[in-house]
């Protein structure tokens, strides 16, 4: 039945005008935009335009007198490309151009560093755009090498990082200084060019083509947002034009038909992106042709979401709406999560597939990064189509009323369990929730507020939606228990996800002890909040529960 | 045979379905009756398949319609209120696409669709586009879409609805030719149609099932009082003169009574103006306004 129904929705779409004349329509368009992307790169790499992120456009060149702890730490961060030069030389390349920094070290700058000892560093920076980013970039490694030493003491004395903290603020001194000996003269440049510099062209080079294959790639998303529109027409217009009602009748499982409709859509898609990086790849723009796989990862995550969405909405209006609001969140997500894979944040930038696209273009895709980046899409992926599929065998989804989202809530945990061990796994999933909302917030946060108010109101909201998340997911169970559990099972994941995080940075036992009180937090305020929900008391349960939390949270930032 | 057992179907605060129970029997062509708003498509779509009740259970020859879903929606035809097609391709490939979903075998596919597309008289119109079909051929060709799998379970929705004398009685007679040896259920507001088709009727209001019996029956409900329909010359006057007497219709200046002969003997007595009495033999639509008060 199902393959009656994929073959039923491609001869539709074929058929469609509509989609003959879109598909069309982004042929031309990519066709356009390629060489249209080239000529914008190679103004920006010929410095006519002014660039706010030169980082972006090319590696940062920058030089230092030998190689220490500090030059590999330097050599981890991507936008450097670090070359070890004579002072002579190094001041040479500086007035050049040839690097943007010049970083002069003591040659004990590793033993002074080992017993503690005050360090001096001199950075000498000439008068390029670049310069005030390496300066910056610069800046917050020194920083962060301060920390490191911080944390080496922290271990090596088994003290809270809290009480060392403003003990250890003198243990580095760094000198960083803009531009100190170096004036930049183009007319006194000289022409020949050495190997050092050979090479420093080809690096910058090499950067400059992943960013034009990576633009590139992400102008081949554009299948995807009509892939949306697709599954959404099929879906939406067959409950406004009540001809869903024929399908409804049909001797098979209601899952089939939203799965054959989106499987339909998902195979368009995939023959699209096929082909147009078959093209790409045929002319030359693009040089790894599995680049397919994480946009087809990408395709499926936007497609499920478009069907969650065409599953709920109303009507065409509705869905519209909806399907631009999630699509700009998602691609804003997508695309901005994968820049920072040319940062040093390239686990968190693996949440977006199309990291993966640069991984592999650059060859430096592993399999643990292939792990990591294809687990949260795919995870999205069928946790959407789930909730499709349960929506859409729900009779209120096609023939109304449709239940408020936050009736909806409850009725789907309770599909997991409605016992304690139910809540337990609910709080868990829970975290997944607050993370998303959290890092949501923040941004929002970021954005539209200033620091200090903007603090606060996150500071605020954080609890809030941890102990509102907590609240949902205790609603199918009735005991006056269910709480403790929800909360159990919120700090449990959320040391377990943290544990990972800061595995690294502590050992194991102090790691326990420190994630034991938030633990105990959670489970007091939710189990709070669980004993008032049975009393029926639940907004007074929800205000002790979220002060707790307040006052927990308040104090360790304070303490931080 | 169908048999509804204390069906309740909500959606959200509305019942639309009150702990309904009916029995219809195989090879009958069973209606269903009722205002707006009764709950008659909300029950015909239970027994379908497509809505779930609240609470109770339909069976179709002892299985229940929510388990054995998949098996059970193959022995039935649907013709919903509106025809509900999809516009774009011909006549001919619609009903070849649900054909195919319902696995109709190649061969038996075309003989069965040249001779629904006769019998509906749609046959010369079969390769043209469905948007290019007036209503009375949609409907038509939700007929044949309908059937195109030979259920023998037939449930209609309004078959005749919005659609002119003519054609209606098309739609009737093709229905009474084709239900032969098959269980039909139809869901009409117009009391002719269920008179003229069914053998058994239920009528529905607010969701329950007020009675049910083949028409003759129905109609014997209030036939124990005679209806008289009396002219008159102030129908004001009259209506205040009728005391207990029961008004059926009151329409310019006849009104419709039901009565006994000793009762309509005290209103000649007592009132002026009344030009003739007549007596009326109930129909299907004296029964249904009586009975859905």
């Amino acid at each position: 039945m199902m393959k009656k129904i994929i073959k039923w929705e491609l001869k539709r779409i074929f058929s469609s005008k509509k989609f003959t004349a879109a598909f069309i329509l982004q042929f031309f368009l990519i066709i356009l935009i390629i060489p249209m992307f080239t000529v914008y790169l190679e103004t920006l790499q010929s410095g006519k335009f002014f660039s706010t992120t030169p980082g972006m456009n090319e590696f940062i060149p920058i030089g230092m007198n030998r190689k220490c702890k500090l030059s590999e730490i330097i050599e981890e961060y991507d936008q450097f490309s670090l070359t070890i030069l004579e002072k002579n030389d190094g001041m040479k390349m500086l007035q050049k151009g040839n690097i943007v920094a010049y970083i002069l070290v003591d040659d004990d700058f590793d033993q002074k560093m080992l017993k503690l000892e005050n360090i001096t560093l001199l950075i000498y920076y000439n008068n390029s755009d670049k310069s005030y980013v390496a300066k910056s970039y610069l800046d917050s490694i020194v920083n962060g090498f301060s920390d490191g030493l911080r944390r080496a003491r922290i271990r090596e004395y088994d003290i809270p990082s809290v009480l060392i903290e403003k003990k250890d603020r003198k243990d580095f001194v760094a000198e960083t200084e803009k531009p100190k000996t170096v004036e930049e003269k183009k007319e006194t440049v000289p022409k020949e060019t050495t190997p050092i510099e050979k090479e420093m062209v080809d690096i910058k080079r090499l950067k400059f083509s992943l960013n034009r294959e990576y633009i590139l790639l992400l102008v081949m998303l554009l299948p995807l947002f009509m892939s949306g529109g697709l599954l959404t027409d099929s879906i939406v217009s067959e409950k406004e034009k009540k001809t869903g009602e024929m399908l409804l009748v049909l001797p098979t499982k209601r899952r089939n038909i939203i799965l054959g409709k989106m499987l339909a859509i998902f195979l368009i898609t995939v023959v699209q992106i096929i082909l147009w990086i078959f093209i790409l790849y045929g002319v030359g723009k693009i040089s790894n042709i599995y680049t397919i796989f994480p946009l087809i990862l990408a395709a499926f995550l936007v497609i499920n979401l478009s069907l969650l969405i065409s599953v709920y909405s109303q009507n065409y209006k509705e869905s519209a709406l909806l399907v631009t609001v999630i699509y700009i969140l998602v691609f804003a997500f997508m695309f901005g999560t994968s820049i920072l894979y040319i940062s040093e944040l390239k686990t968190l930038s693996l949440l977006s597939p199309l990291s993966m696209v640069i991984g592999l273009e650059e060859g430096s895709l592993t399999t643990l990064d292939t792990i990591y980046g294809v687990l949260p899409a795919l995870s999205f992926s069928f946790i959407s189509l789930a909730l499709s599929v349960y929506l859409f065998s729900k009779d209120s989804f096609y023939f109304g009323p449709r239940p408020k989202l936050l009736d909806l809530i409850p009725d789907i945990f309770s599909k997991i369990g409605k016992g304690n061990f139910a809540s337990f796994f609910l709080g868990c999933l829970s975290v997944f929730g607050a993370i998303i909302l959290e890092i949501a917030a923040g941004v929002l946060m970021y954005f539209f507020l200033n620091l200090d108010v903007g603090f606060v109101i996150f500071l605020l909201s954080i609890v809030f939606i941890e102990e509102y998340l907590k609240y949902l997911a205790m609603l199918p169970n009735k005991s006056k228990f269910s709480g403790v559990f929800v909360g159990f099972g919120f700090g449990f994941f959320e040391n377990l996800l943290s544990g990972f995080v800061l595995f690294t940075m502590f050992f194991p036992v102090e790691m326990i002890l420190f994630r034991i009180i938030p633990l105990l937090i959670h489970m007091s305020s939710s189990g709070i909040l669980g004993y008032f929900r049975y009393k029926k008391k639940t907004k007074l349960g929800f205000i002790i529960a979220f002060i707790i939390h307040l006052v927990y949270n308040t104090i360790i930032l304070v303490s931080i | 045979m169908i048999e509804s057992i204390n069906v309740t179907k909500k959606f959200g605060d509305l019942t639309a379905l009150n702990d309904l129970s009916l029995k219809i029997n195989k090879n009958e062509i069973f209606g269903i009756v009722g205002p707006n708003g009764a709950g008659k498509t909300t029950f015909i779509r239970i027994v379908c398949g497509i809505l779930s009740p609240t609470s109770g259970t339909v069976y179709i020859d002892g299985n229940d319609i929510q388990k054995d879903a998949v098996d059970l929606k193959r022995r039935i035809g649907y013709l919903p209120e509106e025809p509900n097609l999809y516009m774009r391709p011909t006549a001919y490939e619609l009903v070849k696409y649900f054909a195919d979903l319902y696995g109709v075998p190649k061969d038996l596919f075309k003989e069965r669709a040249e001779g629904l597309f006769r019998l509906v008289g749609l046959y010369d119109r079969r390769k043209s586009k469905v948007e290019s079909f007036s209503k009375g051929m949609r409907q038509k060709l939700a007929f044949v879409r309908a059937l195109i799998h030979d259920p023998d379970i037939l449930i209609f929705d309004e078959p005749t609805m919005g659609l002119d004398p003519a054609t209606s009685k098309n739609i009737r007679d093709f229905i009474l030719e084709y239900s032969k040896d098959k269980t039909v259920v139809v869901c009409t507001h117009y009391m002719e149609e269920a008179d003229y088709l069914c053998d058994k009727i239920g009528v529905l209001n607010n969701g329950r099932l007020v009675t049910s019996g083949t028409p003759g029956e129905l109609k014997t409900l209030i036939k124990k009082e005679n209806i008289f329909e009396i002219e008159v010359e102030n129908p004001e006057k009259v209506i205040e003169n009728l005391k207990d007497i029961k008004i059926i219709k009151s329409k310019g200046n006849k009104i419709i009574v039901s009565c006994t002969y000793k009762e309509l003997g005290e209103l000649l007595e007592s009132s002026e103006g009344i030009i003739g009495i007549h007596s009326k033999i109930p129909t299907l639509e004296d029964v249904f306004i009586e009975l859905t008060k």
